[in-house]
């Protein structure tokens, strides 16, 4: 429970979970779960397979309704309830932003187009909902060049500006991670949650993860919820950590915290001492 | 030579006119994944819109013809879709996520409701409607035979071009055309970078029913007779059409439609016209053993 007073001294909150619980028929698959997420924070959410950690994210995205529960995220317009907001609305107005495990790209779109469909409210507005693109109204123009020019930024970033061109489902596996970041991010969201970003990524490339995601807390000052099994992700960037066992919360703290947990080690290595490189 | 043109000509304008339906059956396929088999009944509501216009601007008084068509065009472009959106938002809506056979007996329910209800509401006999173009050119002459290219046929070209144009400019190049493919692609993920989905499905549905209504105004003004039956026949070609094209795919419903529309037009004139329809379906059936996605579809590959 140290974990509470660590947040609150190391940022403030912006994602508040209270006694999640998310039932499938009768498998309980989140039982009262209660967590918080800081602002310019990593906060991780790790525990053995079947653990619930995604579920959590399908809450917190609007795929699912939770049976109980309190979702808050503290947007700086206000707070908002998530477990009653549309799937679209959550994006739109709450601005969180995911990424999938299984990657999710518009395959058939260009690398380009990826990232300017996820600034649609943006460019809607601006252009009158649609019409103002048809007759292509200067309003418009400078919002699209705006788009583009954030795009570009994150093709940047991400090296891929020499494939802008390609369709998205062309490109190699580790490029469609980074893409599906940057896509994420181009929706300008507060808080980006990602789904095992590591997940099929080789050592390299999870170094480079761990880079981006590092640049994406202190440079764009937005709070990471990360659900991840790779340790070396885990371990070495997260501010934060939440464990979860068969959908109970295990243990919540720092990474030094939780790497000695006795629960932690317990859940992932049965009864072994050291759990310092628990794999899950 | 002669008579081959001739029967281009009038290939091409019924090719137009399916063109027009097939966009929305194509559209509406693309987005959600269902054949709207009430998207006929949509045509034969538009071509109703327009001739209750006419008869409107008759008793108004506005009888110069290119400012009353004009009018009708525009009437029936945002009197139809208001048809084809609650069409949507009554029927297709709530089913949304349940398993593709309910949508679709849903989908056939709506063709049955609105033809009857059309047949209540305006009568069971035909519609006929003076011809407001007349004349056109004599652009070739063999013997006796001439062949004439109407005022009216390169009016129907010109609309259905510009409106094809502008609608493929909306889907490549706007907004909502690109939220449009994106829902295309995946509906979930589209919603969880903020796009409305439901107000999405919903303007392609109004989108379709838009240039459907402009079809139900061609039909109308081309044949000169409506009935409430005529969007059946009419449907089921531009669903051909569609599927000819490769459904999914909107410069494969424009193409489907024209060959629909020439061969129906060159079997009437060179075999027998009792057998056309016959033509036309044998085509789609060939078409569906050799290439089952059609001319422009895309094979659709399933993910793991």
């Amino acid at each position: 429970m140290s974990a509470e007073a660590d947040i609150a001294a190391s940022g403030k909150p912006l994602l508040t979970v209270e006694h999640l619980t998310m039932r499938f028929g009768g498998l309980v698959a989140i039982d009262d779960v209660s967590f918080q997420a800081a602002d310019e924070r990593i906060t991780s959410i790790i525990g053995p397979n079947g653990a619930g950690k995604t579920t959590v994210f399908n809450c917190l995205t609007g795929f699912y309704k939770p049976d109980v529960g309190r979702l808050v995220l503290h947007h700086p317009n206000g707070d908002f309830l998530l477990e009653r907001m549309e799937g679209f609305l959550i994006a739109r107005n709450a601005s969180i932003a995911r990424t999938f495990q299984n990657i999710r790209l518009f395959p058939r779109m260009t690398v380009l187009e990826n990232l300017i469909v996820a600034q649609h409210n943006v460019l809607m507005r601006a252009s009158a909902f649609t019409l103002g693109g048809l007759l292509g109204s200067a309003r418009y123009r400078d919002a699209e060049e705006e788009a583009v020019d954030l795009a570009r930024y994150w093709l940047d970033r991400m090296g891929l500006t020499d494939q802008a061109d390609w369709e998205a489902g062309n490109l190699p596996y580790g490029d469609q991670r980074r893409l599906e970041i940057a896509r994420a991010m181009c929706t300008k969201p507060v808080l980006l949650c990602l789904d095992e970003p590591a997940a099929g990524l080789n050592l390299r490339e999870s170094a480079e993860l761990n880079e981006l995601l590092v640049f994406i807390r202190d440079e764009h000052r937005i709070g990471l919820l990360l659900v991840e099994h790779d340790m070396s992700v885990v371990m070495g960037i997260s501010d934060h950590i939440v464990v979860l066992d068969y959908g109970r919360k295990i243990s919540d703290g720092t990474p030094d915290f939780v790497r000695n947990d006795p629960a932690v080690i317990r859940a992932y290595l049965g009864e072994e001492e050291d759990g310092e490189e628990g794999y899950g | 030579m002669a008579y081959f043109t001739q029967q281009l000509i009038n290939g091409l304008t019924l090719g137009s006119i399916y063109g027009l339906i097939a966009i929305g059956y194509t559209l509406v396929y693309g987005i959600i994944g269902m054949i709207n088999f009430a998207h006929g009944e949509i045509f034969m509501i538009g071509a109703f819109i327009s001739i209750i216009a006419f008869l409107v601007l008759g008793i108004l008084g506005v009888t110069w013809i290119p400012l009353a068509l004009l009018i009708v065009l525009i009437a029936t472009m945002i009197l139809t879709p208001v048809y084809g959106w609650a069409l949507e938002r009554v029927a297709y809506r709530p089913l949304r996520g349940s398993p593709r056979l309910a949508a679709l007996i849903t989908a056939i329910g709506m063709s049955i409701f609105l033809q009857n209800y059309v047949q209540l509401v305006q009568g069971a006999r035909i519609k006929p409607m003076q011809p407001v173009i007349s004349g056109g050119f004599e652009i070739m002459r063999e013997g006796s035979f001439t062949v004439a290219l109407s005022y009216l046929q390169i009016l129907i070209f010109v609309v259905t071009v510009v409106l094809m144009v502008v609608f493929t400019l909306v889907i490549a190049r706007t907004e909502l055309g690109r939220a449009q493919r994106a829902c295309e692609q995946d509906l979930g993920m589209a919603a969880l970078l903020g796009i409305d989905v439901d107000r999405t499905i919903s303007l392609t549905f109004v989108m379709g029913a838009a240039l459907a209504s402009v079809a139900g105004l061609i039909f109308l003004i081309n044949y000169g007779v409506i009935d409430f039956y005529i969007g059946f026949l009419a449907g089921i070609k531009a669903f051909t059409a569609a599927v000819l094209g490769g459904i999914g795919s909107l410069p494969g419903a424009m193409l489907g439609g024209l060959l629909i529309g020439l061969i129906e037009s060159f079997w009437s004139a060179y075999f027998t016209v009792e057998y056309k329809d016959v033509a036309a379906y044998s085509v789609l059936v060939l078409v569906l053993i050799f290439r089952p996605t059609g001319l422009l579809g895309k094979p659709d590959i399933e993910k793991v």
